[in-house]
């Protein structure tokens, strides 16, 4: 087992519409972080990657502060541990807490959907709070990395998405990775708009590429890339359902870390492979890796290659009802997964990138 | 009394045919009519036609009688030799009750020099020995002529003048009343007694000819029978130098109606495959010609035949002419000279003459043409304009007969007038002036019954392949059709196992690796070096991508060569292409879209190219003719011999195993099966497979088997009574087959093995269930497991298949076949995935949205057909998706050991180490 999944907390100083975290304040003691890092850290496997999420995981500065000694304390046998980027909005970030951050070499991923109208659309009403969040990145390229924007599409902001990502360019933010929004209802000419967005996205992308600027990168459209290139047509890499666990601010284990916000009581007992102080069912985390969102949702699938998206149940949650999507619109997220690997595929084709 | 007819023995010559003479025919049927006396029919004819040893055996020196100047001087005076001879004859024929003796000196309607001169010589000695019989000469011999022979040789009664059969009977009725008979000069004591008044003919009141006293299966070849008939009787031209009787007369047509009356009896009697009309010329008269083509078509749909014509008829006619059953012309070209064409008033003009003969040849008619030579009036000039003429019709042209003047026919008489007027025979045969061109030209000289029938060389041409297996294992469908002809001129050429096993090929092949330029520049050296001429050439394409470029190189230079050679293709997909790979190639004259076996049976039987059973071909537009496929009740066993002796002749090993069918068909319905043979399932008679199986064992010591059946357990009751017998046998034989893995029990597995069984191939295809239901295979993957357990306990070897790809297939396909070979990894030994191929004639082709999917661009000849799944992947995904799983799943199969290879190859491993039966 490679990596992890660490939930913080749930808690969050924004209340994002389209937000499928169950709405909790629980927080993790360090105790049970500690416990979960010296259990995964001596798993086998010599690389261990730890992601860290949230709610808002700058909102546990005190668990972040000592995360890498925490770590090495537990490293027994000397493994290489890596720390994912951990994904904020940004808000809370300040010139002490880089520091911290600095200090444990932990990176950020900061959650910003386009432009003023467009953020605050589902994430907050207030502009200062826009504004404060471009100064704290700003404030983060300077002092530290370069940082990456996770973009998330609503429905009805996928008319807007291309413009967004030039804002985004405009103001130097390059690396970018884009995600519709889970759980939601797409309409159909939403799912158009998005597919006529995504294909400026890619021209533009690979316009900005070849012309040699540097830190430009765009989620998903390179890791698609490499996949065609590779001819890695199975299942989506960043979906590691039956080779990762995601483990709650109080220690309870699951196969993954979307279903686990749920909150169903059946999808609790599929997914839930057992808690940090009791006994984690490895070979159930392992079952899942043959999994198939088929077994669970009936779908007039039209999506049968490339499988990229045949494991990820995820596209099949209705978070706000806790239960799964209605068939259509399972099949709409689906849809939409797919159209941004196969509007790759055709522009990589039709430039003759393809070999 | 008793009236003789009599055709005399003669040394073969021009113009002596297979085929019973007509006028005989004629005379018979009409002595029959017109009187009451007994009549006989003395044929010594026949056997000298036939080659036969009859008259060899009594040491009779034919010969002889073509010692023109010596017979006629025997008449005078006695030639011991001669003499001598005829006694042989006249010992062998009895004439004692004969009062009337009818000589026939006519061959094919014309008079012959060879039969007149014979006849002289027999009809003098019957005369002196038996006075009171009456020698009546009859043949188209011209009144003149006859004239001048009666008035010549005391010993002949009576001589047709006018060739009107009812003459005779007229003579033979009233010649005791020694009043004159129209159309007979005949003696009354010394005096000759004639009449310039004319016979009226009129064929409409002729009898039916009656073919009743001939031996005809003697005049049969190939078991063919060639029946003459005249539609009409007469000629309007006036030939300066011709002496057929009939010239310059009007033309007497028989009614149509009366023509099929005829027709439709002499088939009903005397089932004759062909017939030869003897009209002088077919297309004398456009109108009745054209009527006679509709009526044919309409009443004697079947009838097949061949006419005299002058080549001046358009293609709507030839095209009627076709459809009403000609299927060979004998032309009168005569010269490509126009100024010679003009001086004979043939009405014709060499560009016509050619625009005629390749309409005809198009049509699928054979040409065969008639030239002529050495006319005093022809120049040098004309005889070089008529050789460049023979050089532009050459594709045209089946057939040529160069006609000398003064030798062939009614021209003979000519000879005869030289004989009998001078007193050394002075006539020189003139040297043939076209036999040169003709032989370069590749163009025979074979008569007009010898083209109909004759049997065509038929070459097979296998080419070598790559990735399967490089044996020298003949191909079962080309050995079974071999074995249903009888001595057919049949040429096997192997190229696979040529390359592959010939000392000296191999040698000159053996550093190219590639298949690039050097490789088939090489091979098309050795393919020339090895090839002869043939009629058909049938390309062999199992395998489209490695055969199909290949095969069209070679084809288009075998027609470059061969023009008048038939090109070929056979094979599964050729089937499938056929429209594109002859509107693409017009080297390609047919493609084979059914089994072979009726094929090969009636191009043996040289059936017009156009009509034989299974080829699509092209002549306008594409045409496909009647499907027959083969009945397994009525096979003949298969006869490896001609294989064999393709081996010997080539110093090539013989095969480590031989194909081999119990069955042909299947009773299964999977959506994605194109086949060539037919679906309809037909067993072989047991007597036959076990006679082939032992006489494979004991002529060539091969022990192997590989059996073809798409199944080999479709019919419980055949299988088990094939397995007990082989057990009883107990022959040591090891051999593979195909099986469905449904309803076997242990019990059966064992008596497999027990029976020589070391292999099977089971076809599982999809371990999903819902797919099983989907491509109609309906097997249960839980019993497809307990069966290949049960079949590796009991000692055989199991190999299994599977094809990815399936419409709507999706990564669960993908899943459930990773998990059934996991789980079966130990009892399975070999395993082949193979993508699915949407292909033409199949299920899912024929009803596409039934199956989810929608055909599109259907136009490459390549070996599938491009479709989008509806709400599914488009072609340019699956195709990925297909690469993608093989390859998938060949890693993991390779992954954990299990081979994927051919099944023969599996097979052939097997055969070197696995017990002949099992000791568990």
């Amino acid at each position: 087992m490679k990596s992890v999944k660490i939930y913080l907390t749930y808690q969050c100083n924004l209340n994002c519409d389209y937000c499928f975290v169950k709405p909790s304040t629980k927080k993790m003691s360090k105790e049970m972080l500690k416990k979960i890092l010296d259990w995964f850290i001596n798993q086998e496997g010599d690389e261990k990657r730890i992601c860290f999420y949230g709610g808002e995981p700058l909102l546990c500065m005190d668990l972040l502060s000592d995360v890498r000694s925490m770590a090495n304390e537990v490293n027994y046998s000397n493994k290489n541990i890596q720390f994912s980027d951990l994904p904020t909005n940004g808000i809370l970030l300040n010139k002490d807490y880089l520091e911290i951050l600095k200090k444990q070499r932990l990176e950020l991923s900061f959650s910003l959907d386009g432009d003023l109208a467009t953020h605050n659309t589902h994430r907050t009403k207030d502009s200062k709070l826009f504004y404060r969040i471009l100064r704290n990145i700003e404030l983060y390229k300077k002092n530290y990395a370069f940082p990456r924007i996770s973009l998330t599409i609503h429905p009805d902001q996928a008319k807007n998405f291309y413009k967004n990502v030039l804002w985004l360019f405009s103001r130097g933010l390059t690396r970018l990775s884009i995600s519709p929004a889970l759980g939601q209802k797409w309409r159909r000419e939403e799912i158009d708009a998005f597919g006529s967005n995504f294909s400026k996205v890619i021209s533009f992308y690979f316009k900005n590429k070849t012309s040699g600027k540097n830190n430009i990168y765009i989620k998903p459209i390179e890791e698609n890339v490499k996949r065609i290139i590779d001819k890695q047509f199975l299942e989506n890499p960043t979906c590691k359902l039956g080779r990762e666990l995601a483990f709650s601010p109080d220690g309870d284990v699951f196969a993954c870390a979307r279903v686990m916000h749920l909150e169903n009581e059946e999808f609790d007992k599929k997914f839930k492979l057992g808690h940090i102080d009791e006994k984690i069912d490895l070979d159930k985390m392992k079952s899942f890796e043959n999994y198939r969102i088929c077994s669970d949702i009936s779908l007039d699938c039209r999506y049968k290659f490339p499988a990229i998206s045949c494991k990820k149940i995820c596209n099949c949650l209705d978070f706000k009802n806790k239960k799964l999507l209605s068939k259509e619109d399972a099949e709409s997220m689906i849809e939409i997964e797919n159209m941004m690997f196969l509007l790759t595929y055709k522009f990589l084709k039709n430039s003759n990138r393809l070999k | 009394m008793v009236v003789t007819v009599f055709l005399p023995p003669s040394p073969s010559g021009p113009g002596m045919i297979k085929s019973p003479p007509l006028d005989i025919a004629n005379l018979i049927s009409i002595l029959k009519q017109e009187i009451s006396e007994k009549i006989n029919l003395l044929d010594l004819r026949i056997d000298i036609i036939n080659n036969g040893s009859f008259w060899n055996e009594k040491n009779v020196n034919f010969a002889l009688f073509n010692k023109f100047k010596r017979c006629i001087s025997h008449l005078s005076k006695e030639d011991e030799e001669i003499s001598n001879n005829i006694s042989k004859i006249l010992n062998e024929i009895n004439l004692e009750k004969t009062d009337y003796l009818i000589f026939s000196i006519a061959v094919l309607e014309q008079f012959s020099l060879q039969y007149l001169i014979s006849s002289l010589c027999l009809a003098q000695r019957i005369k002196d020995e038996r006075k009171n019989i009456k020698i009546i000469f009859f043949g188209n011999c011209p009144e003149e002529h006859s004239k001048n022979i009666i008035h010549n040789f005391k010993f002949i009664d009576a001589f047709l003048s006018d060739g009107n059969e009812y003459s005779i009977a007229d003579y033979v009725k009233n010649n005791f009343k020694g009043v004159s008979i129209p159309g007979i000069i005949y003696r009354k004591e010394n005096e000759l007694i004639f009449t310039d008044e004319k016979r009226k003919l009129d064929l409409n009141f002729f009898p039916i000819p009656d073919f009743s006293m001939f031996d005809l299966e003697k005049y049969k070849s190939n078991n063919k029978l060639v029946l003459p008939y005249e539609l009409s009787r007469g000629c309007i031209n006036n030939c300066f130098f011709c002496y057929y009787i009939h010239k310059n007369k009007k033309i007497v047509f028989k009614d149509l109606k009366k023509v099929i009356e005829e027709l439709k009896f002499l088939i009903k009697t005397y089932n004759p495959d062909f017939f030869h009309f003897m009209d002088a010329e077919i297309n004398f008269d456009n109108n009745y010609l054209k009527e006679l083509c509709d009526v044919f078509a309409k009443e004697l749909p079947d009838i097949k035949w061949s006419a005299l014509a002058v080549p001046n008829i358009g293609y709507d006619m030839l095209n009627k002419l076709k459809k009403a059953g000609c299927i060979q012309l004998r032309w009168g070209v005569e010269y490509g000279s126009e100024r010679m064409l003009k001086i004979i008033n043939k009405k014709t003009k060499p560009d016509e003459i050619k625009e005629t003969l390749k309409n005809s040849y198009e049509l699928g008619i054979y040409n065969y043409i008639t030239l002529i030579s050495g006319l005093d009036i022809e120049k040098e000039s004309d005889i070089e304009e008529t050789i460049e003429f023979i050089k532009e019709i050459k594709p045209y042209v089946d057939s040529a007969k160069e006609c000398k003047y003064g030798e062939l026919g009614h021209f003979s008489l000519l000879r005869w007038e030289n004989l009998f007027n001078e007193e050394n025979d002075k006539f020189k045969p003139k040297n043939e002036r076209y036999a040169e061109i003709l032989k370069k030209c590749k163009i025979p000289s074979e008569d007009i019954i010898e083209v109909m029938i004759k049997k065509p060389k038929i070459s097979f041409i296998i080419n070598p392949f790559t990735d399967v297996v490089a044996e020298n294992i003949p191909s079962s469908d080309i050995l079974s059709s071999i074995s249903q002809i009888d001595d057919g001129r049949i040429n096997y050429y192997d190229f696979q196992s040529l390359l592959d096993k010939n000392k000296k090929i191999k040698k000159y092949m053996k550093k190219i690796k590639k298949r690039d330029v050097v490789f088939f520049r090489r091979f098309i050296n050795v393919f020339f070096k090895l090839i002869k001429e043939s009629d058909y050439f049938l390309f062999y394409i199992p395998w489209w991508n490695e055969n199909l470029r290949l095969s069209l190189i070679q084809a288009k230079l075998l027609k470059n060569k061969f023009s008048k050679s038939k090109i070929l293709f056979f094979g599964p997909s050729c089937k499938l292409y056929f429209r594109e790979l002859l509107n693409k190639y017009m080297f390609i004259d047919g493609i084979l879209v059914g089994e072979l076996e009726e094929t090969l049976k009636e191009m043996n039987q040289n059936k017009n190219f156009f009509e034989i059973s299974n080829i699509a071909y092209k002549l306008g537009g594409i045409h496909i003719n009647k499907i027959k496929n083969i009945s397994f009740e009525k096979i003949n066993q298969i006869d490896y011999s001609k294989y064999f002796m393709f081996l010997k002749k080539y110093a090539l090993e013989k095969p480590p195993f031989i194909y081999y069918e119990l069955s042909r068909g299947c009773i299964n319905n999977c959506f994605f099966c194109s086949r060539l043979t037919s679906k309809e399932l037909r067993y072989k008679k047991s007597e036959f497979v076990f006679l082939e199986i032992q006489e494979i064992m004991q002529k060539f010591n091969i022990k192997n088997f590989y059996f073809l059946d798409d199944a080999i357990n479709f019919n419980m009751d055949y299988l088990i009574k094939f397995l007990d017998e082989m057990i009883r046998l107990d022959l040591g034989i090891k051999w593979s087959a195909y099986a469905i893995p449904k309803n076997i029990d242990v019990e059966l597995l064992k008596k497999l093995r027990n029976a020589g069984c070391v292999h099977i191939r089971w076809g599982v295809e999809s371990a999903n269930p819902k797919m099983q239901k989907r491509i109609s295979k309906n097997l249960d993957v839980n019993e497809v497991s307990v069966i290949l357990k049960q079949s590796h306990e009991v000692g055989i070897s199991n190999q299994i298949s599977f094809i990815t790809g399936f419409p709507h297939e999706c990564i669960l396909d993908f899943d459930l076949i990773i998990k059934f070979i996991k789980e079966n990894r130990d009892v399975v030994d070999y395993i082949n995935i193979y993508k699915f191929k949407p292909r033409r004639d199949t299920l899912i082709f024929e009803n596409p949205e039934k199956f989810g999917i929608k055909i599109i661009n259907d136009k490459g000849i390549k070996d599938e057909v491009p479709f989008d799944e509806f709400k599914g992947l488009n072609w340019e995904m699956k195709t990925i998706q297909q690469d993608f799983l093989h390859k998938k799943l060949t890693e993991f199969i390779n992954g954990i050991g299990i081979l994927d290879i051919d099944p023969r190859l599996a097979f052939l491993k097997l055969i070197n180490h696995i017990p002949l039966k099992d000791k568990k």
